[in-house]
């Protein structure tokens, strides 16, 4: 029976070998990610950040996945809804919305958060950003930067919550009227080929931009590095991407972080509501990264200084945008899709 | 496979208990992996194992990520029996998908039951003609399979995303066709979990196979053009033809398992809903030791890996990784069995 030895030793190795841990009680967060996953740098990263400084300061557990595929979405979804535990559950990525529509019905009990897509059922908060405003205050600092009078820009899929973005920049490049234009936009397809990005960035420098602003997710960090070899300035998006390289001048601010915050702080303080919020630059939720007002995210920006400086007028055109769009004196366009 | 005969003889007595030993193996050095990276193994396999079969939704959760492996796993060995190395189920498998999708969408106004078999046949034939071609350019051009098959994935791969992202795409910022019509879904058979009768149709096809291998006189053929084509041959039987057969119906099953995926999962193609189903199928396959039965269980293992991973992470935030290397060390250790015998029978003579 010597082959049994080994069985044995193995199971008696595997409880030996066990470090006690303890389950915590209470209700918890759950975080699903989409499927771009943490280390993104961007949307998912930010969206951590906001939901581990709402674990922290409430004192409550956090668990969270990365999704691979969208196929994987509903399993998570039910996985975190059947198990109970959770207070609140929030789904990151408009491509979250079909399963999280059938899971919210079968689950009615259990509040839920998506961020980017709406996702009619009372159990819930759908978090949208009006990117086009902070595309409008980006739109004016491109109009004042660029020399050759040209500005290019990538965005990642041709749909309706990236041409947002776009809408609001050529706007916010028309009102500050310095005989700049942007060119025809370019969509890589896809969010995770900087290679496809990159191409599609050079190609607009070939026709004279000298300031390409990528809305791309990963793709846009190819789009980035194009400007970096070819000299030109460049923007980015989401979270302040400028610290990738001296010549990235500005990031829109999506602050996902923000929202998710808010909304988790909501449903533990009771006052969790289904339905659509739909918040911008009056509230913090869109911003751009050379505002003082914006607070870094994690380590690369702790003590990162632009290297590019804006002029003061310039600053003061951005800041005075800010103050009417919050006041309600400028009303960014938005795309049809989004009431525009 | 050309192993000695008193190791054939030595290694059938342990026929089950290799494989048995190798999963432990495996989860052994997991729990180590696990140690090493400061998890606990017991809150982690734990939450594996409640994951995967604590309650209905987790055994639904199992049986659903099986189901498609399932139908991988059979189109491989079929080829394989007939000595062929198809490593392009996974094309044949989005083919078939995206055939049924298209017919699931398209066609109306027909009653459920015959909406859903022209689909998933519509499916199964798509899977066939992606597996046709590879046999006729082997057959008759020489070319080798394993570079041809691998082509025609990437290609059905691409193909289908174009599909889904321009042709068929249905409104709105996903890359997915429309949703199939009702008729053309598959019923749910542990409701609300995913798993549709799609994995009843697998475990039909793993019967059907076995019993089309190993008691029909064309099964026989197929297994005698794997086993020694120069015999085979010279008792008559028609290699090409035989197997041009086995690819025809290996896209078959490999597209009714694309098939079943849609119309009983998603409801639509979804671009990038394969996580790699045509490979998993592969290894499965070989863990299953080519065999339908084998594979029935072999699928299950994965996809209690799969399914437990994703409780496994949620609750310990241990890596969904974690059990991609158990799996990947399942598959090491059950191709080793040598390593296991020698574990076994504490030999180190062989």
């Amino acid at each position: 029976m010597k082959k049994w030895h080994f069985l044995v030793l193995a199971v008696v190795i595997l409880f030996l070998l066990l470090p006690s841990v303890s389950w915590g009680e209470g209700k918890k967060i759950g975080l699903i990610l989409g499927t771009g996953g943490l280390g993104d740098k961007s949307f998912n990263d930010i969206s951590y950040v906001g939901a581990l400084e709402a674990s922290e300061e409430l004192g409550i557990g956090l668990d969270y996945v990365e999704p691979k595929a969208i196929a994987e979405y509903e399993g998570y979804q039910r996985d975190f809804a059947s198990s109970g535990g959770y207070e609140i559950i929030v789904c990151i990525g408009f491509d979250q919305a079909d399963a999280l529509d059938r899971i919210a019905q079968e689950f009615p009990q259990q509040k839920f958060a998506l961020v980017d897509m709406t996702v009619d059922q009372p159990n819930v908060a759908s978090l949208l950003f009006k990117a086009n405003e902070g595309g409008f205050l980006l739109g004016i600092q491109a109009a004042y930067m660029t020399e050759s009078k040209k500005i290019g820009v990538v965005g990642g899929m041709d749909i309706p919550l990236i041409r947002d973005f776009f809408v609001g920049f050529e706007e916010g490049v028309r009102w500050a009227d310095t005989g700049a234009e942007v060119l025809p936009k370019v969509y890589v397809g896809t969010w995770a080929d900087p290679t496809k990005g990159k191409e599609l960035a050079l190609s607009l420098i070939d026709q004279g931009c000298d300031l390409i602003w990528a809305v791309a997710g990963k793709s846009g960090l190819g789009a980035l590095e194009a400007a970096k070899e070819r000299g030109v300035y460049a923007m980015g998006v989401d979270a302040c991407q400028c610290y990738l390289g001296d010549h990235i001048i500005a990031s829109e601010t999506k602050r996902v972080d923000i929202a998710v915050y808010e909304t988790i702080k909501a449903a533990f303080d009771g006052t969790f509501q289904g339905g659509i919020m739909e918040r911008g630059v009056a509230e913090g939720w869109i911003g751009i990264c050379r505002l003082p007002e914006e607070q870094p995210l994690w380590e690369e920006t702790f003590d990162f200084k632009h290297q590019v400086e804006i002029p003061l007028e310039v600053m003061q055109k951005i800041e005075e945008a800010k103050e009417k769009i919050s006041k309600g004196e400028i009303e960014v366009p938005r795309p049809p899709e989004f009431g525009g | 496979m050309a192993m000695g005969v008193p190791f054939k003889k030595s290694l059938s007595r342990f026929f089950v208990f290799p494989e048995i030993i190798a999963i432990l193996l495996a989860f052994l050095i997991g729990a180590l992996i696990l140690v090493f990276s400061g998890y606990s193994p017991l809150v982690a396999f734990s939450a594996l194992f409640r994951g995967a079969f604590g309650s209905r939704n987790a055994w639904g959760q199992t049986l659903t990520q099986a189901t498609p492996i399932l139908f991988t796993a059979l189109a491989f060995l079929l080829t394989f029996r007939a000595g062929i190395f198809n490593i392009g189920v996974e094309g044949q498998f989005l083919m078939g998908a995206m055939a049924s999708a298209l017919a699931g969408v398209y066609f109306s106004g027909l009653p459920a039951p015959l909406h859903i078999a022209l689909s998933l046949l519509l499916g199964g034939a798509m899977g066939a003609l992606w597996g046709l071609i590879p046999a006729l350019l082997k057959v008759y051009l020489g070319a080798h399979e394993v570079i041809t098959t691998m082509m025609m994935s990437y290609i059905a791969s691409y193909f289908t995303s174009y599909l889904v992202n321009y042709p068929f795409k249905a409104p709105g910022w996903v890359a997915q066709t429309e949703n199939v019509a009702k008729t053309a879904l598959l019923p749910k058979i542990l409701p609300p979990t995913q798993l549709s009768l799609s994995f009843i149709i697998a475990l039909f096809l793993s019967l059907l196979l076995s019993f089309f291998l190993f008691h029909t006189y064309f099964g026989f053929q197929i297994r005698a053009v794997g086993l020694n084509p120069g015999i085979a041959e010279n008792r008559g039987i028609a290699i090409k033809n035989r197997q041009i057969l086995a690819f025809i119906l290996s896209g078959f099953i490999a597209g009714i398992g694309g098939g079943g995926e849609i119309l009983g999962v998603h409801g639509r193609f979804v671009d990038g809903f394969s996580p790699g189903y045509g490979w998993d199928g592969i290894a499965v396959s070989l863990v299953g030791k080519l065999h339908p039965g084998g594979c029935i269980l072999a699928s299950i293992l994965f996809g209690m890996l799969r399914a437990g991973g994703m409780t496994m992470t949620r609750v310990t935030k241990v890596p969904l990784d974690l059990s991609l290397i158990i799996q990947a060390l399942v598959i090491i250790l059950v191709s080793a069995p040598y390593f296991i015998k020698a574990i076994i029978l504490r030999r180190k003579d062989f």
